[in-house]
């Protein structure tokens, strides 16, 4: 009888270590949580940007890329990394603002939206990606 | 106790056991469940959302570059070019859409009517966009659809609709003195919404500067008040004055996505030509004077030029407008003008009219107007515009011809292809001709140089040759001007050069025809010999204006001389026109002669026959009308009183005559205008300028005596003094 308690009790204290770990485990398993979340933030931001007149006003700037740091962080919720692309699709200039540890990011979610500048006369393409650094 | 132990450590590795079944099952349903339902959800409505909103972003997109290239450059006025550039836009956009969205998106461009200030503005099947504007309500708008289909998503065939459009209308315009403020009370919508952030939209105003008429000032807000529902009242410096009722401002209002509209203040200028001809005509028959009463006029028909500043010009007659100018004919394409003709103010009618553009020019130190080219009916009207159009009067009891400029809101609206029939027939060698119902001129020249069925080489002298429009038969060439004597041949030394001819519009209409005349300027520094075909620019410089007029009988030519050397010899003409031997009598109208116990008389009439064996005959005392008729031709030739002064002043002994024959015995049958009979020896000093005209009219004419008496009754139209003139009625 004892070594039926005794495996008892290790099957208890194995399956409390197992429970404890979902704690950890669930969230990198769960998609709605993370991922979708993030992509649900990065459309938001996306959009933000095409749809007020700050792209319009930011891409006429010297420092674009600058500009565009300052107000996609303000923009993002605190703790996301991000990277912004800012495409011109007539001449596939690029501009890119991104946090220094965005490359760091173990899970990123991309939102991209067309935005045409009735100003300047261009279509630009606008990729938004968020990123989180989880774990260890 | 020992059972105890072992119960609850199966109860709790029971629990556990279904605690963790729950969070299996839970990430089971997330995996399988929210991503194919929630999260689809999710990603197709912002992806259809992201699409419809920069559906109408790129609307915009090309109705600001269309609207704002239309309102700022002078001469991309053509829509199409940039619905033309709208597919390009359009297509780059689906594509970029259909590659990030991974959409399949299909454009169309249905027919649209758009309502603002209560009335409906169209935009038709496949136009995208349509401008309205120069009138006191300007709109810009566009509309589209789009079926979009996502099939990732498992979305088709959703369709949405983007509307775009910035809306202005003039309500009231109105003024302080005392404030040295104007007022404009305007209402603004945008996208069928009215604006109530004047921040986003940005308003210019100009209104004519009354010291340098012609020229737009902007002029400066002072102040802008929200009133409610669009309406804006918007304060300006200064007080701008009425003319006629109206307060004239050019208004720019841009908004925020750069989506331009121009509204105007005012939509019309009526303008009243009046004749002032007399109602008869009188000559001295040698014996009594005669009166020919003017009843019935069907070929007075004048071709005038209205330019910016509503001067009237006839021939070289310039008549300024009578009492305070109306504003400024507006700087909108020329194509957007209309002409309305009206004899009563009510019935109007749209006339035929050209624009062209003119210049002044320092000519051997005189300002002199030329025509440069007519106008390219895309560029903006002005300075150098004139409006070219013909006021007719029928009748003694037509004593005013009302004139309505306007200008369509429709920014499509295209230049009027007007049925004409004039043409420049130009096949050289053998045909440089310039063709209407009533002449058919071949221009002689340095590129063509001998008239067909003439058997003259003129060796590049530039000359006129008239020939029947019908049956193409030549009745000789028309010199301009022409001095000396080669031998005992008979003007030596012409205007040499090369005859410029302006037949179509400019630029991309160049495929329209001039509907009102055609126009051919020679500018000539030397002179050549039409026996020996020696040039020389030791002698005079010519520029000459020829006008061919649709739906007219007479054919003008402008000349201005300026010789550049002294020169002495025999014969100096003014004119001289060839007739192929034709006519068989003749006419001129003597100024003045002395009859014993009758004194001076005037306006003498002398008809003669071109029969009996003679070669040249001369006429003292010539004035300004001359004719030949005879053998189913009738020609006159109508001097300006410039032309009978400058024959006086340059001249010693003035002369009509007629030549019966060319070298050759070629038969001429000529009209002729001398500045000294051929036997004095004239001695020309340099420096020594002459402006004239001359016309040359046909009429239909028997073999019978008097019959000049049909053309003499349109004289007085040609002379300065009976040119017509301009007064303003109105500003609508």
């Amino acid at each position: 009888m004892k070594a039926l308690e005794l495996v008892l009790i290790v099957i208890v204290l194995v399956l409390l270590y197992v429970s404890l770990s979902m704690r950890t485990i669930t969230p990198k398993l769960s998609l709605r949580n993370d991922y979708f979340l993030l992509k649900e933030e990065a459309y938001s931001v996306a959009r933000v940007l095409a749809d007020s007149r700050i792209l319009t006003y930011l891409m006429s700037k010297e420092q674009a890329e600058d500009e565009l740091k300052i107000v996609v962080t303000a923009l993002v919720p605190a703790n996301r990394e991000f990277e912004v692309k800012v495409i011109d699709t007539s001449t596939g200039e690029k501009f890119v603002a991104e946090t220094p540890y965005f490359k760091r990011s173990t899970l990123a979610a991309t939102a991209v939206v067309v935005y045409s500048d009735s100003v300047s006369g261009k279509i630009y393409v606008i990729e938004v990606s968020l990123g989180k650094i989880t774990g260890g | 106790m020992r059972g105890q132990v072992t119960i609850i450590a199966v109860v709790i590795i029971a629990l556990f056991l279904i605690s963790l079944v729950s969070v299996a099952m839970m990430h089971y349903y997330e995996v399988h469940n929210i991503g194919s339902i929630e999260v689809k959800t999710i990603a197709m409505a912002e992806a259809i959302e992201s699409i419809k909103s920069d559906l109408k972003r790129i609307l915009a997109l090309v109705i600001a570059n269309a609207s704002r290239t239309y309102a700022f450059h002078p001469y991309e006025h053509n829509l199409t070019k940039f619905r033309a550039y709208a597919l390009e836009h359009f297509e780059k956009w689906v594509i970029t859409t259909s590659t990030k969205y991974g959409a399949v998106v299909e454009l169309r461009y249905p027919e649209y009517v758009h309502w603002f200030a209560g009335k409906g503005y169209v935009i038709q099947e496949n136009y995208v966009f349509k401008l309205y504007w120069y009138k006191r309500t300007a709109i810009s708008v566009g509309y589209l659809e789009a079926n979009i289909s996502l099939p990732h998503l498992g979305i088709y065939n959703v369709t949405t609709k983007a509307l775009v459009s910035l809306c202005t209308s003039l309500l009231e315009v109105d003024h302080s003195y005392d404030e040295n403020v104007t007022w404009v009370l305007m209402n603004v919508t945008s996208d069928g919404v009215p604006v109530s952030d004047i921040s986003g939209v940005d308003i210019t105003i100009l209104f004519p500067d009354f010291d340098r008429y012609g020229y737009w000032v902007k002029a400066e807000v002072v102040n802008t008040t929200y009133l409610g529902y669009g309406l804006w009242n918007i304060t300006i410096k200064p007080y701008i004055p009425r003319i006629q009722g109206v307060i004239p401002l050019r208004v720019y209002v841009v908004d925020y996505r750069g989506i331009v509209v121009s509204p105007l203040t005012y939509e019309g200028i009526v303008l009243r030509v009046m004749k002032n001809t007399p109602d008869k005509v009188v000559y001295h028959d040698g014996s009594t004077y005669r009166t020919l009463l003017r009843t019935t006029t069907p070929d007075e028909v004048y071709t005038v030029e209205l330019d910016w500043k509503f001067s009237l010009h006839f021939l070289l007659n310039e008549v300024p407008i009578v009492g305070t100018p109306p504003p400024p004919i507006p700087p909108i394409p020329v194509k957007q003008f209309r002409l309305y003709s009206s004899s009563d103010l009510t019935d109007w009618q749209l006339t035929p009219f050209q624009a062209e553009l003119w210049k002044e020019v320092t000519w051997h130190g005189k300002e002199i107007y030329v025509p440069t080219s007519p106008a390219n009916p895309v560029y903006w009207f002005n300075q150098s515009c004139r409006l070219v159009f013909q006021v007719k009067y029928p009748t003694a009891s037509d004593k005013y011809v009302y004139i309505m400029i306007t200008w369509e809101s429709d920014c499509d609206a295209d230049v009027i292809e007007w049925p004409t029939s004039l043409y420049f027939d130009y096949r050289l060698p053998s045909y440089k001709d310039i063709v209407s119902e009533t002449f058919r001129i071949e221009l002689i020249d340095t590129e063509h140089q001998e008239m067909r069925d003439y058997g003259f080489n003129y060796h590049g002298v530039a000359a006129l040759g008239l020939r029947e429009p019908v049956t193409d038969e030549a009745y000789g060439p028309a010199n301009i001007h022409a001095f000396g004597k080669w031998g005992n041949k008979l003007g030596a030394w012409r205007p040499y050069g090369t005859w410029k001819v302006f037949s179509t519009y400019a630029g991309e209409y160049s495929w329209i025809r001039l509907p009102v005349r055609v126009f051919a300027t020679l500018n000539s520094t030397k002179v050549g010999n039409v026996y020996t075909g020696e040039v020389r620019s030791d002698y005079y410089d010519t520029f000459a204006i020829l006008y061919v007029i649709n739906g007219s009988r007479y054919a003008p030519c402008l000349v201005h001389i300026y010789w550049k050397y002294t020169k002495t010899d025999y014969g100096f003409w003014m004119f001289a026109c060839m007739g192929g031997g034709r006519p068989s009598k003749y006419m001129y109208l003597k100024k003045q002669e002395y009859v014993q116990y009758k004194g001076y008389i005037y306006n003498v009439s002398n008809e003669y026959s071109y029969s009996g064996s003679w070669s040249h005959r001369e006429y003292s005392y010539p004035n300004f009308f001359c004719t030949h008729w005879g053998n189913g031709i009738g020609r006159a030739v109508f001097l300006s009183l410039s032309a009978v002064d400058a024959l006086y002043d340059i001249g010693t002994y003035p002369r009509f005559a007629v030549t019966k024959w060319a070298p050759g015995w070629i038969p001429q049958h000529s009209l002729e205008y001398e500045f000294n009979q051929l036997n004095y020896e004239t001695k020309v000093y340099a420096g020594t300028y002459y402006k004239y005209w001359f016309v040359i009219y046909m009429y239909q004419a028997s073999n019978s005596w008097g019959e000049w008496k049909k053309a003499y009754v349109y004289s007085v139209m040609f002379l300065e003094p009976y040119a017509p003139s301009i007064e303003l009625v109105e500003v609508q």
